[in-house]
């Protein structure tokens, strides 16, 4: 007997009509028709699938035999998988370059591993890849399917789209592919990535052609009618084609490279305004807050070079490190990923313009709080940035943490501070609401139990927020 | 730039060999026909087999009866 409830379908899994992936009792089920569950049976017999999963470069995966727990499925369903859980969803145009490449290396490799066995993937596009912290992980199972002889790469247009040009945009232009991820889900045109190109560009291997003749051929062929697939498999385009592309695009992908000196916030660790005294006591406060009890999600909100998250992780299963810049996140990826830490994951993330509900009816694509809300925040040295630096009123920025129903470690800094005051100094005869007494008072209002301490520098203070009784963590989906 | 026109005879029409193939995603037409030629030397072959059939369909059209319209 099937379970009563009904599944309950992400909304963000129906474009590939074959599968589709539904929650149901905490954990992630993929519904696959006979076509899928054919080459799901094919995929699970390749050396490669077991290659990858056994690195955890594929999410785990088992067919669900025996569906009795599971809710009643339509006909069209013919098989099932469970889908190992992926601590937090996470988006492309909240990774950092680096992240953004190794995702777009992972694609590639399974591309080149699957066609060896004779299978292919039915697209390229990085959400269906996600990060056991600084890990990859590819999780769309139902994308690979048995090679039709003489077919082209059919994710080849999309790889260009949502991987290669948002990656080439940064590397040459330092243009920055977050707002155009998040701007248009599918990603950016070969037009579009042509226009923003130099001449001095198209000296790089690959440029020209994946960008300026796909960009023509675009043009000039996109309308056309007639099935291209069908002409190229009778002149005997084949997998040893796709093959010599896709190894060329990995090469190119690998040697992609964004190196800028600096940025508003790289050198913080080395410009902060307190001295060596301060940190340590900043350090134990910390450590103390966090205490000896497990946590399930943290964030680390402005988490730079990721000390506190990295103090966060010992008691967290998992943590995530957020910073609105992006090198800052970049460099702290590469740091996490040479640690092959599995339990933080960094992330691009404005919190004053944070994800949004983005695709189709707005579900698609979720806001980060639905998909990992914490029961602990760190949020050192960022009240100011927020609330003077992008006029965000106090009382909201307080009112909005206490909201996650969560424990908050707040650093509140107060206006006599140089990093304040350079803040304010733009600002004269703006009346900004922004003071530690204010912080406190509103801090107590709105949390349980609060407790601080001062730093010698004067002009900081640390607070340890705990939600009230009622206010329970915020639940995730 | 110049590895364009030898792009161009490979859209000529020839719809042999149909084969049904279950694709959710439009993988562009222009986009397909660019991967013959990212295809490297493994593409000689292909490029000119799209040349021969372009040849010998516009003899069959031109040899042929024509379709009563």
């Amino acid at each position: 007997m099937t379970s009563s409830a009904p599944p309950r379908f992400e909304p963000g899994s129906f474009r590939d009509p074959d599968t589709r992936v539904f929650h149901h009792a905490g954990g992630v089920f993929r519904g696959l028709t006979r076509r899928a569950l054919a080459d799901w049976q094919r995929l699970a017999k390749t050396r490669f699938y077991r290659r990858f999963s056994e690195q955890g470069r594929l999410v785990g995966t088992r067919e669900v035999v025996e569906r009795d727990d599971l809710p009643e499925l339509a006909p069209q369903w013919a098989g099932v998988l469970e889908h190992a859980r992926v601590p937090v969803v996470s988006y492309p145009y909240e990774w950092s370059f680096g992240m953004l490449r190794d995702a777009a290396l992972l694609q590639l490799d399974l591309t080149l591993a699957a066609l060896d066995e004779g299978m292919t993937l039915k697209d390229a596009t990085p959400f269906n890849v996600q990060w056991i912290g600084s890990r990859p992980t590819f999780i769309d199972i139902g994308s690979f399917t048995a090679y039709e002889p003489g077919a082209p790469w059919a994710g080849y247009r999309q790889f260009c789209e949502t991987y290669l040009y948002p990656l080439l945009l940064q590397a040459c232009r330092n243009v920055p592919f977050h707002p155009w991820l998040r701007g248009r889900l599918d990603g950016i045109t070969a037009g579009e990535c042509r226009s923003l190109l130099s001449a001095r560009d198209y000296l790089r291997s690959g440029v020209l052609a994946h960008v300026y003749l796909q960009a023509k051929a675009q043009d000039r062929y996109g309308a056309r009618d007639g099935d291209v697939g069908a002409e190229l498999r009778a002149a005997g385009f084949g997998a040893a084609l796709i093959r010599n592309n896709v190894a060329r695009l990995r090469r190119m992908v690998e040697g992609l490279r964004w190196t800028p000196a600096q940025s508003t916030w790289s050198d913080y660790q080395r410009t902060l305004t307190y001295d060596d005294a301060d940190r340590a006591r900043k350090g134990a406060f910390v450590e103390r807050a966090i205490g000896d009890r497990r946590r399930r999600l943290a964030w680390d909100i402005g988490c730079n070079t990721g000390i506190y998250s990295r103090m966060a992780a010992d008691r967290a299963d998992y943590v995530l490190a957020l910073d609105a810049d992006h090198l800052v996140v970049d460099r702290l990826y590469d740091s996490l990923k040479a640690e092959d830490r599995g339990s933080i994951l960094p992330l691009v993330a404005d919190v004053a313009d944070p994800s949004p509900g983005l695709g189709w009816r707005g579900l698609e694509r979720r806001p980060l709080a639905d998909r990992g809300a914490p029961d602990l925040i760190l949020c050192l040295a960022l009240a100011h940035h927020v609330v003077i630096g992008r006029n965000v009123p106090l009382a909201d920025f307080v009112a909005w943490l206490a909201g996650f129903g969560a424990e908050v470690v707040v650093e509140i800094v107060d206006r006599e501070d140089p990093m304040v005051d350079r803040l304010l100094r733009n600002r004269c005869g703006q009346a900004i609401e922004y003071s530690d007494a204010a912080a406190r008072e509103l801090l107590t209002r709105h949390f349980g139990a609060v407790t601080h301490e001062r730093m010698a520098s004067g002009t900081r203070t640390l607070y340890h927020c705990l939600p009230r009784s009622g206010d329970a963590p915020r639940a995730s989906g | 730039m110049r590895m364009l026109p030898a792009v161009a005879p490979v859209v000529v029409g020839l719809l042999l060999f149909e084969r049904p193939v279950h694709a959710y995603l439009d993988p562009g037409s222009g986009s397909m026909l660019l991967q013959v030629l990212l295809g490297g030397f493994a593409a000689v072959g292909v490029v000119a087999r799209l040349y021969w059939h372009r040849l010998t369909a516009a003899v069959r059209r031109k040899e042929g009866p024509q379709e009563p319209r």
